[in-house]
């Protein structure tokens, strides 16, 4: 969320290589995300090269502000 | 756990992926030995020229080389923003260097005998410094430290070749090498650590 937050969009091939995620894993997290309604998942053809790219809906920045906010109000309110 | 994701950090990291291909270095390189070459050969028409082949040269690369690799990312609208701000800073600066260098050679054509010996002792290191001058500044516009480096190497070469008294193509072949030489093992470097996926997500679908 953090990595598509900062961009505009981005495939997911840059996306498991800036997570350091497997395959598997990061596929599984995007599925999750896109039932949400967090994430869109836009399938293309480059060159007639599949490209899958991702990118944060207007619900899924609003959340993941949420999100930065109640965690910083959370370390916020832990003692020294 | 008591920090906060660092937004900023993910944003710089993203971005600097363009560059950790070391494309960017190697081709930096081979311009400077061409320099060096076009002023051996006396076809200095062939310093404007370099660097209009030189993008053509790294998108190509880039397509074939670092997008399989690690993907492709467009950046948000207020970064390509900061971006075009900084490159409009390097323009107005290689604009006013070009400008001054002018103004130089005008001067040094009507300069006495004297004054025109001493400036063309110092036109190796001169010219150096306005080749290790915009990598400089390209390097702390885009944050890519290691062009910092880079350009020390074209003024300690230069510096080198000034004390030991060589002609300025050598020391500008030197430089490029060493430079093109870098931006070749990052290039390996790259390549080993990111090697072409086997399938992508979209044919796992």
């Amino acid at each position: 969320m953090a990595y598509l937050y900062v961009v505009e969009s981005a495939d997911f091939l840059f996306l498991r290589q800036q997570t350091s995620l497997t395959w598997g894993n990061l596929s599984s997290h995007i599925s999750k995300l896109e039932e949400a309604g967090y994430v869109a998942v836009e399938k293309e053809f480059v060159e007639r090269k599949p490209r899958t790219m991702l990118h944060l809906t207007e619900m899924g920045r609003m959340a993941f502000r949420s999100y930065r906010q109640r965690m910083a109000q959370l370390f916020a309110d832990l003692p020294e | 756990m008591s920090k906060l994701i660092n937004l900023q950090e993910i944003e710089r990291k993203a971005y600097l992926s363009f560059f950790e291909d070391g494309l960017v270095d190697l081709l930096m390189g081979v311009w400077i030995v061409g320099i060096g070459l076009s002023l051996e050969s006396d076809r200095t028409a062939f310093i404007a020229i370099l660097p209009l082949l030189w993008l053509p040269v790294w998108a190509l690369l880039k397509k074939l080389i670092t997008i399989p690799r690690i993907g492709v990312v467009n950046l948000t609208e207020s970064h390509k923003k900061r971006l075009f701000q900084r490159k409009g800073i390097f323009a107005v600066l290689v604009g006013v260097v070009l400008f001054a260098s002018i103004v130089v050679f005008m001067v040094t054509q009507e300069a006495t005998p004297d004054l025109q010996a001493l400036m063309s002792q110092y036109v190796d290191l001169f010219f150096s410094f306005l080749v290790a001058l915009f990598i400089f500044v390209a390097g702390l516009l885009t944050g890519v430290n290691r062009w910092l480096v880079h350009a020390g190497i074209v003024m300690a070469v230069a510096l080198a070749g000034a004390w030991l008294a060589v002609a300025l193509p050598v020391h500008l072949l030197v430089s490029g090498g060493m430079i093109a030489f870098i931006g070749l093992g990052i290039l390996l470097h790259f390549m080993r650590n990111n090697p072409l996926p086997e399938e992508t997500w979209h044919e796992r679908q």
